[in-house]
């Protein structure tokens, strides 16, 4: 009956929890860990992430806050919930079937290999509170395809008057990116980006996202061609996007 | 004395266990190739194929090299092959080069003698960015479908190849009634749209990445008549890979994903498998493994094989067992060294003169 008061209430306060999103099992604390989530504006679309640690499920979820994921690490004796800032820290909550009321409390740097001249959450930030719409293209001189097949995502965005930012890899071999990105137009700034690397901007280059009037869309991944490119387009329009 | 021996029998059947496989193996691997985006891996570990830059001298955008592993020291060969060439899943006899308006087809011998005039094999004229192909057997020894898909509308094809002492000595494309596969799942006559495609062993089940992000991939299973039956499996990652065939057992999905928030520095990443019985996620790779390699591989004997970095400039190759690595998880103890591919695959497996 808890548990069920506990969906009950996530349902409630996130009202466009998508239908391909998972449901995180909570065996204790349910209400102290729901008030936790509400205060930090989880959206509530939980997908499951494959576990590193033995016996421990873990979730994720994008919040209202730009860089900010929140993530649950289920175990059977307790729970975490880790809470990602942009500023490149994250606040661990471990609660436990007797210390619902006081979790235990931690404060650490996400370690990261980004680099410090890279477009961070805070400029991507101001990416999605312009009005005007910009495609940020990633990409990546291991993934050939990110390079030969930039020029019609750019024919693309030219035709839906989006602007267009393009950055490079955060594990990219930088000397090779050197090397071919002037031929391909694109440029060798670094993603330095929480919130594009959650949103699994790093799953596949080339990725590609489309930030704007204050909306995130979701990624959009792969090489594309003349004669696909304005169908991905289409359906990357018609899906949902977080809105800020 | 017969029941000391009668006992004496039950408790050695008893006790004895079959041989497990290693639970991790080390091996080098070239730096230079350790973060390709694109790599492959053969079925036993002998050979990986990548696409990179050796040396900034050199105008192109990269070259695809054929990695061999058999010695103590890994030796790198450069290759006649397009970007994002890769193996004929099943047995890598055969190695697929992607060129406009389709597919050549080169045997992986042909590869090794030499990288400058390489015998192509035959061609397929699947088009499109992403393949993958697969090998279905026959009911002839020596003989093999060998099964192409392209991503986006699953445009196919499958072709006859007999092979003669391992090598190509026919080829003959299959008439089919109709070139897209699981067109009964798509729009318009063609099949379901999605981005990256990776097919089983076996031909016979593919999964995809859609190109919009869902988090979860598809499966298809692709029937004789290619029509399809589809599942959503919850995994959001990079190219996944199939297993090879399990006894007992559907074949798992090895996948390489970011990990869990503080097990190491974004963006390195992690390896894990889907155990499709259990519907479950087991690590293959430690908390402390910074994985570059984009896709794992798997080989023959069921082990998940990737590329580790150490975060500096050294790489080396990781051989894991998955269900060692995950001891509190029902089901499998071990992969043992007597299972190996199932009975149809090793059965037909085309000889080679490597």
């Amino acid at each position: 009956m808890t548990i069920q008061l506990f969906f009950l209430f996530l349902s409630l306060f996130s009202p466009r929890v998508e239908a391909d999103t998972v449901k995180p099992q909570l065996n204790f604390c349910e209400p102290q860990i729901f008030a936790l989530l509400q205060k930090n504006h989880s959206r509530g679309q939980w997908r499951q992430i494959p576990s590193a640690t033995e016996n421990v499920l873990f979730y994720r979820s994008p919040s209202k806050n730009i860089g900010s994921w929140i993530e649950l690490g289920i175990g059977s004796k307790s729970v975490e919930v880790k809470i990602t800032s942009a500023t490149g820290s994250y606040d661990s909550y471990t609660f436990t079937n007797k210390k619902c009321q006081k979790p235990a409390i931690s404060h650490a740097k996400l370690k990261n290999t980004f680099s410090v001249t890279g477009l961070n959450d805070s400029e991507l930030k101001q990416l999605i509170q312009r009005p005007e719409r910009t495609l940020i293209y990633i990409w990546n001189p291991a993934a050939d395809l990110s390079l030969t097949h930039f020029k019609f995502y750019q024919a693309e965005a030219k035709k839906r008057n989006l602007k267009i930012i393009t950055l490079l890899a955060p594990l990219a071999n930088k000397d090779w990116a050197q090397k071919v990105a002037h031929k391909y137009n694109l440029i060798t700034r670094e993603h330095s980006s929480f919130e594009l690397y959650f949103r699994g901007a790093d799953d596949h280059y080339p990725s590609a996202f489309v930030v704007g009037e204050n909306k995130i869309s979701p990624r959009l991944m792969g090489g594309l061609e003349s004669d696909n490119v304005n169908r991905f387009f289409n359906n990357l329009f018609e899906a949902k996007h977080d809105v800020y | 004395m017969m029941f000391i021996k009668v006992l004496t029998l039950v408790l050695i059947t008893t006790l004895a266990k079959a041989e497990c496989l290693p639970a991790r193996v080390e091996k080098e691997f070239p730096s230079e190739l350790a973060s390709a985006a694109f790599m492959r891996f053969s079925p036993e570990g002998d050979f990986a194929i990548a696409w990179g830059q050796i040396g900034l001298n050199s105008e192109s955008n990269g070259a695809t090299y054929l990695v061999d592993l058999r010695g103590k020291k890994p030796k790198i060969l450069r290759t006649v092959l397009a970007a994002e060439a890769y193996p004929v899943e099943g047995d890598w006899h055969l190695i697929g080069s992607v060129s406009a308006g389709g597919t050549t087809y080169y045997e992986l011998d042909e590869l090794l003698k030499s990288k400058i005039f390489t015998r192509s094999a035959f061609r397929s004229n699947v088009g499109g960015l992403y393949h993958v192909s697969a090998t279905l057997n026959t009911d002839k020894q020596n003989e093999k479908i060998v099964r192409t898909v392209s991503y986006d509308k699953l445009e196919f094809s499958d072709i006859k190849v007999k092979f003669d002492n391992g090598k190509v000595i026919s080829h003959q494309k299959v008439t089919t009634p109709t070139k897209y596969l699981c067109a009964n799942l798509g729009k318009n006559g063609v099949g379901p749209e999605v981005m990256q495609v990776m097919l089983s062993k076996d031909g016979k089940e593919l999964v995809g990445i859609p190109g919009t992000f869902t988090g979860y991939l598809k499966l298809f299973k692709i029937k004789d008549d290619y029509t399809c039956t589809s599942e959503d499996i919850p995994i959001s990652s990079q190219k996944p890979m199939f297993s090879h065939p399990l006894p007992g057992k559907q074949n798992y999905i090895a996948f390489h994903t970011g990990a869990e928030i503080g097990a190491q520095p974004i963006p390195f990443g992690q390896v894990s498998i889907y155990d499709r019985d259990l519907k479950k996620y087991l690590r293959a790779s430690l908390p402390e493994d910074k994985v570059v390699s984009f896709s794992p591989g798997t080989l023959r004997d069921g082990r998940v094989i990737f590329i580790r970095s150490d975060g500096k400039d050294k790489a080396k190759l990781v051989i894991t067992d998955p269900y060692q690595m995950n001891p509190g998880v029902e089901g499998l103890r071990c992969l043992e060294k007597k299972s190996s591919a199932n009975s149809n695959s090793e059965s037909q497996e085309i000889k080679g003169n490597r």
